[in-house]
């Protein structure tokens, strides 16, 4: 196995500018998925999320199929879903998840057909599904810079309102905010973070990236703007150490990086210091031993 | 503090016809709250009552027959500046990562704008709210650390930041135990008092009867209305018919309502 420091002379290898430079993308784009996600897991919308990240496949076929930029297609399909998803959404009486279900696995299926009349069709589609390390060319870096910054941008901007929106719909609509306005703002945003992330991590597995470590960072700590902070770190953490095993031991880097923020999610989950699964074992424990000896005493 | 205020109701309701799904839910109902007045909207499930105060929110389309506060017509602008709402507790997300005092300046959103964060008068505003309500021992806590009292009380907080004319209290007693009701209670007449107009919905009818001015008994239509003795007049068949049960439910007992032959 290629060790770390031979990693980061692999890094400053010119033959090898794509590494970098996917190190960059991936570290971003989990950076901005995980700002973006955390306000996916707290409105409890990660199927929304899932579904803007299938849609954005067909403008991203597309752009492929006609020589695009990638970041442009996938950008314009994204919102254009955003939109579609924020409308569909509005009639709550409607059961809406079974509609978004239906469209936008459509969309996708939709996305393989005009991808399958590319030549070179199963290898652009297996990238375009789990990703890859060799996925972003350097004209398109500006983009994903300039993306990344209007998204991160956009969300601390409107916080004030999308947490309102968040905590109760109807007293937001009362108290005047555009609501409608505010979901069309965060499913675009999804959609801009899932752009971002998809030529690394892929199509498939992007839906991580915007939802493992925001809840992983829900069961550390219970305030907004660090619990965007511990994902967001989290999220580049393990892109880079992602990144890493994937060009030491060959690994797919898409799945190297959700698995180690699966793993990290786990482990929170089991030993978080105070809504982990051991820690309240332990309280459970306690409790009882505390009664077994008050029983005692009173005997 | 409003120059009209006796010439015009604090709150005022015409003529309101609401149809959602094709079902007919609120039919001709008027009402009107005076400023000072702490009144209370009582029915049974499904009445309307949640209905009428959404539209009164705007939340909801309405025939447009007449909706005024003070005087001028209650479009969006005057519930955003005057209209504060207390939504039923299970419609706020709980679980949010948030302490008690930033989700009393998030009331405050609607009339900040796009971009502004609060200033110091805000700031004295979001206090003030704390402590009528309560909650400024809580203020640094979570939200998913509060007990059910605490977070009606919360919720109430919120609504106050924006000093309302009018307050409208969806259910704020469902679900709370003795203390928590009193102290809400004294905390609604006490702005009362002070000249807002309170309109609330709720199911306890005891304490209703004890403690508001006024109160319509509603479903689908207003059935009565009037002061709580007026009510015990108005006899008891409205009060059956209004809630639908029998004359030998015990709640009629307990209200003091006399039964038809005149025993108690």
């Amino acid at each position: 196995m290629l060790s770390f420091s031979e990693f980061l002379m692999d890094l400053t290898n010119p033959a090898l500018a794509f590494l970098p430079r996917a190190l960059l993308v991936a570290a971003v784009s989990a950076l901005v998925c995980a700002v973006v996600g955390t306000h996916v897991v707290l409105r409890g919308m990660a199927f929304i999320g899932d579904a803007v990240a299938h849609a954005v496949f067909p403008g991203l076929a597309v752009a492929f199929v006609f020589g695009g930029s990638l970041v442009l297609g996938g950008a314009v399909a994204g919102i254009l879903t955003a939109v579609l998803v924020a409308l569909l959404s509005q009639n709550r009486r409607l059961k809406e998840d079974s509609i978004i279900g239906v469209l936008f696995v459509g969309a996708f299926a939709i996305g393989v057909v005009v991808i399958s009349r590319a030549a070179g069709y199963a290898g652009s589609l297996q990238d375009f599904l789990f990703g890859s390390i060799t996925g972003v060319p350097a004209e398109d870096i500006p983009y994903l810079l300039v993306g990344s910054v209007l998204v991160v941008g956009v969300v601390s901007f409107f916080r004030k309102e999308l947490v309102a929106v968040t905590l109760d719909r109807e007293t937001a609509r009362a108290q005047g905010i555009p609501v409608l306005l505010m979901d069309v703002i965060l499913y675009a945003s999804v959609a801009l973070a899932v752009v971002l992330a998809v030529q690394t991590v892929g199509n498939v597995l992007v839906l991580a990236l915007l939802v493992t470590p925001a809840a992983t960072a829900r069961l550390l700590v219970n305030r907004l703007v660090p619990m965007m902070a511990v994902a967001a770190g989290l999220s580049v953490g393990a892109s880079f150490v992602g990144i890493y095993l994937s060009w030491a031991l060959d690994l797919p880097t898409g799945a190297t990086i959700v698995c180690l923020l699966t793993s990290i999610f786990a482990l929170a989950w089991l030993a978080a210091p105070r809504h982990g699964v051991l820690v309240r074992l332990v309280r459970v424990g306690k409790v009882r031993a505390g009664k077994a000896r008050v029983g005692k005493v009173g005997r | 503090m409003h120059n009209d205020s006796h010439a015009h109701h604090a709150l005022d309701v015409r003529c309101l016809n609401v149809t959602l799904g094709g079902r007919h839910i609120l039919d001709d109902v008027s009402l009107h709250v005076h400023a000072g007045e702490f009144v209370a909207l009582i029915g049974p499930n499904g009445a309307g009552k949640t209905t009428l105060i959404r539209s009164i929110l705007g939340l909801i389309p309405h025939s447009t027959a007449g909706m005024s506060a003070y005087g001028v017509p209650l479009d969006a602008r005057t519930v955003r500046t005057r209209v504060g709402y207390v939504p039923q507790r299970h419609e706020f997300a709980w679980d949010f990562p948030i302490t008690v005092r930033e989700t009393v300046v998030s009331g405050l959103t609607g009339i900040l704008g796009f971009g502004r964060r609060a200033k110091l008068e805000h700031q004295k505003a979001v206090e003030e709210a704390m402590r009528r309500a309560d909650v400024t021992h809580l203020a640094s806590r979570p939200l998913g650390e509060l007990s059910g009292g605490q977070k009606q009380r919360v919720l109430v907080a919120r609504a106050l930041v924006l000093r309302p004319d009018i307050l409208l209290l969806d259910e704020p007693f469902t679900g709370l135990d003795m203390p928590t009701q009193e102290l809400l209670n004294d905390l609604f007449r006490g702005l009362a008092r002070e000249g807002c107009a309170v309109l609330m919905t709720t199911h306890d009818l005891i304490s209703a009867l004890d403690q508001c001015d006024r109160l319509y008994l509603i479903r689908e239509r207003v059935r009565a209305a009037g002061t709580p003795d007026e009510l015990r007049e108005v006899g008891v068949d409205v009060w059956m018919d209004t809630f639908q049960i029998r004359e030998t439910n015990p709640l009629l007992g307990a209200l003091g309502l006399r039964g038809k032959d005149g025993k108690e």
